[in-house]
């Protein structure tokens, strides 16, 4: 994204600070340790916000579909402006992503970022199901299975 | 862990406040990666450090058990971003092993190329990313700039920029096409004259020699009982290099040398780096040389119902990180019963972590994890 | 100075080791876990001192967890696979840190993955995972495509999205 698709002759560039940014662009894959430090990230920002969101693993978990430590669909837990498919998407194609995000901006149309303050119970309730488990979600409990007990409770 | 021998950790025995963490995570400017220390520290100097790691934890070995053995070379590639045909190579090899066959020549010579062409990617990115760390950014741009045009090759070969999946058990996927043995000679060309500028912005620049000197000392016998393997043993001293001593793919018709320096510190980290650029250059050139005519690849029947028998080996490949090893182990079926992968980062980042950040600034930090070519994929797998 | 394998090979029957010749150098061994830290020893000084990694292998038909040590020597080539079988209910092997001080990190690897006890290693906390309450994810009972199906709401080959 630097000397040969210069993105800031389009005047992008990168920050340091969530606090100082617009968009936020997550770049494939979130595994949950990473997701708790997005969903800081995005609600440090000030508003007007825009997530631009790469690769098809934000979109149906691409080829780590199966991993117990990826997720599947990123808008369930922040909204979503723009998705890029692709795995990785080429140069041309976040280049392509980044003037229609300016021309939706401009428009009006991307206002993604109000859904998260009218929807918070739903992202907030999605949050806590995936970060803060309490219960094991196959039903088997560790202690049990190494004293070679296996209870399948299965609901 | 014993207190650090300078007057601050007075202050600290008495006020309990003095001390702070600070979370160098995925969330600072000077951490390149997905990876993070929580850092004990007083003022600017660290005490304590508790590694952060598994931000990028997909679970491939899990993963791996549950496709068959020609799809799991999609998944291979990913675990290390810089440098991913090691990891083909090195997966391909463990199934040839157990199988018993060989590859044909013209495949050995293929592989060892393109192997060799990724290091230089990475060799890039690591020198353009110990000049960022210290606020030099300059050569980084240069650097990718130039790398983009070995990427162009590989996209022109194998049909992707970055994870190729271009070897298979039993050879590579395809011959190479016509006029670019001549767009590769023209690439090697262009690099060689750029090492001069490298060399002026780089590596005879005082304020790199101020910054790294003495910096991150590993002795030959420590980094041997700990498991560093790579360049970063060779610039402690011991001549070790598994193209020489475990050759794979063409490596045993090929003249490698194997340079060592003394020193262990981050300045000659640095300037091996260099050092092995040019070897490598050298080494792709020697290969065009004597690359022989046939086939590509054995024929093996479909793939996709391709059963390996019962059996179990371990294969290793230089990156240019150091020695990535694959532990393949097989059930006679149609996919693997079990791989273990062995990352080259990961003696560095984490137990290195606890013995050279005591006692280091902060602002020494991100200098010392280039110097060490950490790289937070391959620890978190 | 280099010995070649067939004359490691030969040290180690006569000491009564079980020895497999796999390929040209490489060679596997099976041990006992009470002998475990003295046959590690005993390798390291005939020259065998780089420990590549330690990693697990779950027979869940025979009922046991398999723990490998990888061990290569620089000064003859060969890599050694030193193999210790534990009972799957109760997997407890003694720690090797003071040997290699890197396998600290590698214990903690896989008794967050397999659930087996290092003894003699203080610090066994997770070093991957956050907050994780099922069955250690790679024992071959874990399914972890219905856990994703459950918590992520996966969809077999992409959906419909």
């Amino acid at each position: 994204m630097t000397s040969r698709w210069d993105v800031e002759r389009f005047g992008i560039g990168p920050m340091a600070t969530p606090r100082q940014a617009d968009v936020l662009l997550v770049t494939g894959y979130v595994s949950l340790k990473t997701l708790k430090r997005i969903i800081r990230t995005y609600e440090q920002m000030p508003e007007p916000k825009w997530v631009l969101a790469f690769g098809s693993c934000t979109v149906n978990g691409g080829i780590y579909w199966d991993s117990y430590n990826t997720i599947t669909n990123l808008a369930e837990y922040i909204p979503v402006d723009i998705t890029v498919s692709g795995c990785m998407p080429r140069p041309e194609a976040v280049m392509d992503a980044l003037q229609t995000l300016m021309k939706m901006i401009q428009s009006g149309e991307a206002g993604a970022y109000k859904k998260y303050k009218e929807n918070y119970e739903y992202y907030k309730a999605n949050q806590d199901r995936v970060l803060k488990k309490t219960v094991p979600i196959l039903g088997q409990t560790p202690k049990n299975d190494l004293e070679g007990k296996n209870e399948d409770a299965k609901e | 862990m014993d207190a650090p021998s300078y007057t601050l950790s007075k202050i600290a025995e008495k006020d309990n406040l003095a001390v702070y963490d600070l979370f160098f995570g995925p969330n600072h400017p000077g951490m390149h990666g997905n990876f993070g220390y929580v850092l004990e520290m007083i003022g600017t100097e660290i005490v304590k450090v508790r590694p952060n790691a598994g931000h990028l934890h997909r679970g491939f070995e899990k993963l791996m058990e549950q496709k068959l053995w020609v799809q799991n070379i999609a998944l291979v590639p990913r675990i290390c971003v810089v440098d991913p045909d090691p990891n083909e190579v090195a997966y391909c090899t463990a199934i040839e092993k157990i199988m018993g066959v060989e590859i044909p020549d013209r495949a050995k010579f293929i592989r060892t190329i393109t192997l060799e062409m990724s290091r230089l990617t990475s060799f890039l990115m690591g020198m353009g990313a110990l000049g960022a760390a210290l606020g030099l950014y300059t050569p980084m741009y240069i650097m990718m700039a130039d790398r983009d045009l070995v990427l162009d090759l590989f996209e022109w070969l194998t049909g992707a920029r970055i994870y190729h999946i271009f070897n298979i058990p039993g050879g590579v996927r395809n011959d190479l096409p016509d006029g670019w043995v001549e767009r590769l000679n023209e690439v090697l060309d262009h690099l060689e004259r750029r090492l001069i500028e490298y060399d002026k912005l780089v590596f005879e620049n005082p304020i790199i020699h101020k910054r790294l000197k003495g910096l991150g000392y590993i002795s030959k016998d420590e980094a041997i009982k700990t498991g560093i393997t790579g360049p970063n043993l060779r610039a402690s001293g011991a001549a070790y290099d598994v193209r020489v001593d475990d050759p794979y793919a063409a490596y045993p018709y090929l003249d490698v040398k194997v340079i060592t320096q003394e020193g262990g510190d981050a300045l000659t980290r640095a300037v091996q780096v260099r050092l092995e650029f040019e070897e490598t250059i050298k080494l792709i050139r020697q290969a065009l040389k004597q690359m022989p005519e046939g086939d590509v690849r054995l024929n093996l029947g479909n793939l996709s119902m391709l059963k390996v028998p019962k059996g179990e080996a371990y294969a290793k490949v230089e990156s240019s990180k150091g020695e990535f090893g694959y532990y393949v182990v097989s059930d006679g079926g149609l996919k693997p019963y079990r791989v273990g992968v062995r990352g080259p980062s990961l003696p560095a980042g984490l137990l290195y972590a606890q013995k050279h950040l005591p006692k280091m600034k902060i602002d020494d930090v991100a200098a010392w994890m280039a110097s060490l070519a950490i790289c937070p994929p391959d620890i978190d797998k | 100075m280099k010995m070649q394998k067939s004359d490691i090979i030969n040290i180690l029957v006569d000491r009564g080791y079980s020895v497999f010749d796999l390929y040209h150098n490489q060679i596997a061994l099976a041990v006992k876990k009470e002998n475990l830290l003295n046959d590690l020893i005993f390798l390291r000084s005939i020259g065998f001192e780089h420990l590549s990694f330690i990693t697990a292998v779950d027979f869940i038909d025979e009922g046991e967890f398999e723990v490998v040590y990888h061990i290569w020597s620089y000064t003859h080539k060969i890599h050694i696979l030193v193999k210790v079988r534990v009972d799957r209910n109760n997997p407890v092997v003694p720690t090797v840190i003071d040997l290699w001080e890197q396998s600290q990190f590698y214990e903690q690897e896989v008794h967050e993955f397999f659930g087996i006890k290092f003894e003699g290693n203080n610090d066994l906390s997770p070093l991957f995972l956050e907050n994780w309450v099922d069955i250690p994810p790679l024992r071959k009972d874990f399914d972890t495509r219905e856990f994703s199906i459950r918590l992520y709401d996966a969809e077999v080959d992409g959906g419909d999205r």
